[in-house]
Formats: structure tokens, sequence, C-alpha cells
């Protein structure tokens, strides 16, 4: 069963689209990417599925349900969170005070508990979990913005470009957690312009080129287009 | 699991400036000084806006066109290539993944230290409201790991 169905969503800048009524699918428990160039429009389906664009025209259902007129914060307590690009941690509150802000529609007992499997995750954030976001490195940011996202306890994480800026070894630790998650039963949609190691996690793949989905399928083929060897994974068409 | 960033871009443009604020000059050649910058701009000879507050990571500072087409067809304001205040202009480099790579331009190598962020400095120059569009895409700022020249039409690729 679909998890999250969009079916010819738009996103207008003025009278430009930048996203031409696109349809994809995510299935409860899959790991879906969503790989392009650099302005691709990828940013912007993922902002308009976490209801950050006011009234896109096309629809979005999550769990059932057509989620317009659906804002943005009540679709983050209904489970559909995102963790945007360039991090967003509060660089002024601590990571364990950040990691509490992820927590904050939640009224039950375990968030403690939850906090511990953060820091057992990511150890680098139990190290500082005094320090402030601020200070962080930016993969120690990225690694406390998933960890917020997951206090909310998701459904569906939605994350835009998780290894962006960082160096070769964060980034493969970023990519092994979003596996560790995905493993653990949380639905990822993941927008990723590293297409080989996105390519790498997911059961299945869209490719978005200036605003429309041109390529979708199990991963594994995806990887193997000739298109998309050329174009983003650095080979030779065939 | 390997690391796996893989492309092939292209080389597009190549600017310079004398001094900060100057206009930018697009040159059909430069040479790429290891440890310095570019020969003849404003970095490699202490003449930058940020020259006061020295960073070996302002050697040499990359963009996607990728980006300015974005934001030309998104944002409907128009940005050419040396106007953007970046040294090298490229196309198919995922360059917000090269930070801690080493890169080939041409004969060049470079490596890649920071994402460059946009400043209101660049909104100030050209009178267009370009820090919004530009965030997390304003580049990739870069030290020169081995020198030569580079031309346009010059292959982009990770080592």
């Amino acid at each position: 069963m679909s998890l999250l169905e969009v079916k010819g969503l738009e996103v207008r800048y003025g009278g430009i689209r930048a996203v031409k009524g696109i349809d994809l699918t995510v299935d409860e428990g899959e790991l879906v990417c969503l790989i392009g160039a650099n302005g691709a429009g990828k940013s912007s389906t993922l902002r308009a599925i976490a209801g950050l664009i006011a009234a896109p025209p096309g629809a979005v259902r999550y769990a059932g349900r057509d989620l317009a007129g659906t804002r943005a914060f009540e679709r983050a307590r209904q489970g559909l969170v995102m963790v945007p690009e360039g991090r967003g941690v509060f660089p002024q509150l601590t990571v364990d005070e950040n990691l509490a802000m992820g927590a904050y529609a939640r009224t039950d007992r375990e968030i403690p508990s939850d906090r511990e499997r953060m820091h057992a995750l990511f150890p680098r954030l139990r190290e500082r979990r005094a320090q402030t976001g601020g200070t962080l490195s930016g993969g120690e940011q990225q690694m406390l913005a998933i960890a917020r996202a997951l206090m909310s306890r998701p459904k569906l994480l939605l994350l835009d470009e998780p290894s962006m800026g960082l160096a070769p070894i964060v980034v493969q630790r970023i990519f092994e957690v979003v596996r560790e998650i995905a493993a653990g039963g949380v639905t990822v949609l993941l927008v990723e312009q590293n297409a080989r190691l996105a390519l790498g996690i997911a059961a299945r793949a869209y490719v978005m080129e200036s605003g429309a989905i041109t390529l979708s399928g199990p991963a594994r083929e995806i990887a193997s287009d000739p298109k998309v060897v050329a174009a983003y994974l650095g080979g030779e068409a065939a | 699991m390997s690391d796996g960033t893989t492309f092939r871009g292209v080389l597009l443009h190549v600017c310079i400036a004398e001094a900060g604020s100057q206009p930018m000059q697009e040159l059909p050649e430069a040479r790429l000084v290891e440890g310095v910058g570019i020969d003849g701009d404003r970095y490699a000879t202490g003449k930058g806006h940020y020259s006061k507050l020295p960073r070996a990571d302002r050697q040499v500072t990359l963009i996607e066109i990728e980006t300015l087409e974005a934001i030309r067809r998104d944002h409907r304001i128009p940005i050419e290539p040396q106007e953007t205040r970046r040294n090298l202009t490229t196309r198919g480099v995922p360059l917000n993944h090269l930070v801690g790579r080493r890169f080939r331009v041409g004969d060049v190598v470079l490596h890649g230290e920071r994402l460059n962020v946009p400043c209101k400095y660049l909104d100030g120059l050209l009178g267009r409201e370009l820090f919004g569009p530009l965030t997390n895409r304003s580049g990739l700022n870069c030290t020169i790991v081995r020198g030569g020249v580079i031309r346009p039409g010059d292959p982009i690729e990770p080592l």
C-alpha cells in the first residue's frame, strides 16, 4: 500500500512551473530516492509534499488522506517530517535541546529513551550533547537534523540532500544511518544529487529533469540505465 | 560503502577580477598557481573584498551553470557567469558534493574545501536579490593542489 501518493503535482514560482505535474508513490517501509541535477525541481517537490508551498496544484495523499489544506506542522504531527536542505538546526540551542524540539508535539513518556536511542545512533551527538548547534561541524549538524526529525517518530521521513557539503567519510556514515533508519521501519523519500550513493541504498528511484519525472523504476535498473550513467554517474552512454 | 561521487563535467567559463568590486573579466585561459590562486585575480594578489580576512579556500571559487539557469527560470532573475564573482563556471559537476574531495579541471587538481555561502555584498553590487535563490547552491571554494593552465572546454572529473 502506498503511504505517499503524489498525482499531478505542480510548483509554480510566479508564472513559471518549476515542477510540472509529477506523479510519484512511496510504499510503506520503502526507501525511495529522487535524483537529478541542481535546479531540476527536487527540493521544490519535497517542500510541496511537506506543506511548505501554499496550495500547489495536484494531489498529495498520505496514509490514505488527501493533504490539501493541511498545514506543514499538521503534516509533521501526522508523521510526515522533512529534514531540510542545509540542516536548519537551532544554532543557539544545545544538541539535547534541539532533540527535545523534535519531540515538541509528543506527550508520551518515552522521550528520554528516544533521546538515548539518538545518542546511540550518533555517538558524536552524545559527546556534544551540551554544545550549541551552531558550533557543530557540518556533518554533526546533519546528524542532529536527522536525529531531531526522528525524535518526532516519523512514519515518512523526507530527506533533502543529506550529503550536501560533507566530507566523504561523513557522507558514508550519513548514508549508513539512512539505511539503518529505513531498515528500522521508517519510510524514506530521499532527494539527492549524489546519484550513485542514493541509488546504492534505495529500492526504487525517480529521475527528475527540468521539473518533470523522466525515468522511474527499481534503483538497480535506474543505476544501469545508459542515460543515467552518462548524465549522473560519470560514465559513457552505451 | 564507497563515497561514490562520480561525474563527468566541463569547464564553461573562467573569470577573474583585478580587485574587490571591480567587474569580472572572462579569460580564454588562465594559470592557476598551487597554494596561491589564479594569476591576476584579486585573491591571488591580496586585493579581494575579503582579503583582510585571508583564507586559503579563496584560491579559486566555482559555481554551477545549472544554478544560474534555475535562478533565471524559476525566479526570473538574469545572472551571467561573470556576475557571480566566482572564478569558474561548470556544467555537470555536483559542486555541493565535492567538499573534502580532489578533482581534476583539465590538468589542474583542486581540493574542495567548503561550500560557498551567498552574501548581501553581491546583491548590493548587482542590485538584484540573489541571496535567497543562491542559498544552498552558491558554489564551492577550493585550494589549488596542482597548478597549471585551464581553458573553457576542459573536462572536470573526480580523482
